[in-house]
């Protein structure tokens, strides 16, 4: 027995001392730290359960904060080379600022003159007060798209209905609503359209501008909506607007509605931000558990922390394998979230959406990743201080410890 | 060429400090082990036999003297080199054996060579193990599914991982029955014919009679430093 010591003399002479922690010693720690994290299952796995949930709250809401976004850009993209032009000297535009503003507006643009009107209607089926457009026949297409029937005629009692108006109130094409002394048949329905800066027409009514003048006796119009041929053109026709109209007074405002999305844009990443942070809160308490079973961890491993100090592990040693246990926890947990993380988005999404397709989005997707690292990040800075407090322990006292 | 001292401490003090007071474990010890030697330190609890023990092994650190292990003044460093020194010159055996739970035999043999660096651990492990003369078959077993003895000869064989000067046993024979003390003085006596230096902790006179040289220590100081003459001649031979 002991012949080995003398023969193997040779060859730990010649064996590298360069690193501190060599490659095969990384996969003892590795090995060392699943086989610690085995150790103790359930408390693992509850650690483990704490990422997963920070995890799939960081990315779920904020799928959610993103694809709120999405529908709002998606929603408003068709209006974004619109410029809307509201009176400012005068409480009407009258004719003569509308020629004016399409002179401005060049032949590139659409100018359309609305009057907006709320009425009240006291009918069979609706008891309130409605919204009413009045728009030049040629414009309506311009604004609107007819779902079901036909555009009503010029100066004809008739009108189009908004999609919800219709369905709220059971009307059907060829039905007729009494507004004020008119009598008007509705001759077609609206296409569903959102909320929009520019019109409303969902809850709406739309007549003919002559049919408008005639019943409500306005002749002036309550604003304009210039649609420009390209996004590109908006700036530049509306520098064109306000140097000819408000040269001398200022007798229109010009509201560019690119520049209110911008700033609608800014109001919703920062509700993004804010989801953000209250999926951060339960990843911070999930960092506070890895914390909490790796301190647990550190203090019952004290002897042997010790004992490995003692026959020659580094302080950097001791501390790379509390790291590795945190970054599996970390690992794992993310990695499981992060899976999740599709399913809580689907079911937020058809929840609250109803449209589940923003879930593939690049910019969700970006989320999940960003839950991932976050979630592996937590685990690691959760996991530095026990790591660090063993490395830090006397190896005497830590052979001590019972 | 090797040192003719493995150890050697010159005026060597050390100082507890203890609530408001302070307790002097070792109070200016001045000794020397040759390199081969066989040396038992005996003497009751508290009179700073561990605490040598710890200042030889680079645990510790004097308050004041030098401490010198294989011809390098350690007294004065660092924690990172002490810990080097741990590793590659001194090999350590405790009186609970203290392997790694987690680990296998062979495991806990080759992780000393791990934290070297040293590519041929398997190997070496093996060897290590049928020289500590356990079954190769023990070596996939964890700590606790071995005897008290069995896990001691594993100790030692981590002690040697790294073919170290030193071996440091503290009471290695104290929680064994007389008759698995007895081997593994016999492995640790036969190391020393190797050309080891070994140094034991212990209460027990018949673990004693196996060494060359019995300090007897005392409220920090040696008291007695007695070395066996007739070990002496065989060893010079």
């Amino acid at each position: 027995m002991a012949e080995s010591s003398q023969t193997s003399r040779t060859s730990q002479t010649e064996s590298p001392q360069h690193a501190d922690i060599c490659v095969e010693m990384r996969a003892v720690f590795l090995r060392f730290a699943i086989r610690n994290l085995a150790r103790h299952k359930l408390r693992s796995s509850l650690a483990v359960v704490g990422i997963v949930i920070g995890v799939l709250a960081i990315s779920s809401l904020g799928i959610f904060g993103n694809s709120i976004k999405l529908s709002f850009s998606e929603a408003f993209s068709a209006v974004g080379n619109e410029l809307v032009i509201y009176p400012r000297s005068e409480s009407m535009i009258s004719e003569k600022i509308l020629r004016e503003v399409e002179r401005a507006a060049g032949a590139g643009s659409d100018v359309i003159p609305l009057r907006q009107k709320y009425v009240r209607i006291n009918d069979v089926r609706i008891n309130g007060r409605v919204a009413f457009y009045g728009l030049r026949c040629e414009d309506i297409p311009l604004l609107v798209d007819i779902e079901r029937g036909r555009a009503p005629k010029r100066s004809a009692s008739e009108c189009l209905i908004g999609a919800k108006l219709a369905s709220d109130h059971d009307m059907k094409v060829g039905n007729r609503m009494h507004a004020e002394t008119y009598e008007l048949r509705i001759t077609g329905i609206l296409k569903e359209r959102g909320i929009g800066f520019d019109i409303n027409p969902d809850e709406a009514v739309i007549i003919d501008m002559k049919t408008f003048e005639r019943m409500f006796n306005i002749s002036k119009y309550n604003y304009l909506i210039v649609r420009v041929d390209s996004i590109e053109n908006v700036e530049k026709v509306k520098e064109s607007i306000e140097k000819r109209l408000n040269k001398r007074e200022e007798k229109v405002s010009v509201l560019d509605l690119r520049r209110l999305m911008e700033t609608f844009e800014e109001a919703f990443a920062k509700i993004s931000v804010f989801l953000l942070g209250i999926g951060a809160i339960s990843l911070v308490v999930a960092g506070v558990s890895i914390l909490n079973v790796m301190t647990m961890s550190v203090v019952e491993r004290t002897k042997e922390i010790g004992i490995m100090r003692a026959i020659g592990t580094s302080r950097i040693g001791v501390m790379c394998m509390f790291l590795y246990e945190s970054l599996l926890l970390g690992l794992a947990g993310s990695a499981i979230g992060g899976v999740l993380s599709f399913g809580g988005g689907f079911l937020i999404l058809s929840f609250w959406m109803q449209k589940t397709s923003y879930l593939l989005a690049p910019s969700s997707i970006l989320c999940i990743i960003f839950g991932i690292s976050f979630g592996i990040a937590t685990s690691v800075l959760s996991g530095l201080y026990p790591a660090w407090r063993a490395s830090m322990l006397s190896p005497i006292d830590a052979l001590k410890y019972e | 060429m090797r040192n003719k001292y493995a150890v050697r401490l010159d005026n060597v003090t050390k100082i507890y400090r203890m609530g408001r007071g302070s307790v002097k474990a070792l109070d200016s010890v001045s000794l020397s082990f040759l390199t081969g030697d066989f040396v038992s330190i005996m003497g009751p609890s508290g009179s700073g036999k561990s605490t040598l023990l710890n200042i030889i092994g680079c645990l510790d650190i004097p308050t004041s003297g030098e401490v010198y292990i294989a011809g390098e003044n350690v007294s004065k460093l660092g924690e990172k080199e002490r810990t080097k020194i741990r590793r590659d010159k001194i090999g350590f055996v405790f009186q609970h054996f203290n392997l790694i739970p987690t680990l296998t035999a062979l495991e806990n043999i080759a992780f000393p060579m791990l934290l070297r660096g040293e590519h041929r651990y398997e190997e070496r492990s093996r060897e290590l193990l049928r020289a500590v003369g356990l079954d190769e078959e023990l070596g996939e077993h964890k700590p606790a599914e071995l005897s008290g003895g069995e896990q001691q000869r594993v100790a030692i064989a981590r002690a040697l991982a790294n073919d170290p000067e030193i071996i440091l046993a503290d009471e290695p024979t104290g929680n064994l029955d007389t008759k698995t003390s007895m081997e593994i003085m016999e492995l640790l006596a036969a190391l020393n014919r190797r050309g080891k230096t070994v140094v034991v902790v212990t209460h027990d006179p018949l673990v004693a009679e196996f060494t060359k040289r019995t300090l007897r220590m005392l409220d920090g100081r040696i008291l007695t430093d007695i070395t066996d003459i007739t070990d002496r001649i065989t060893a010079a031979r």
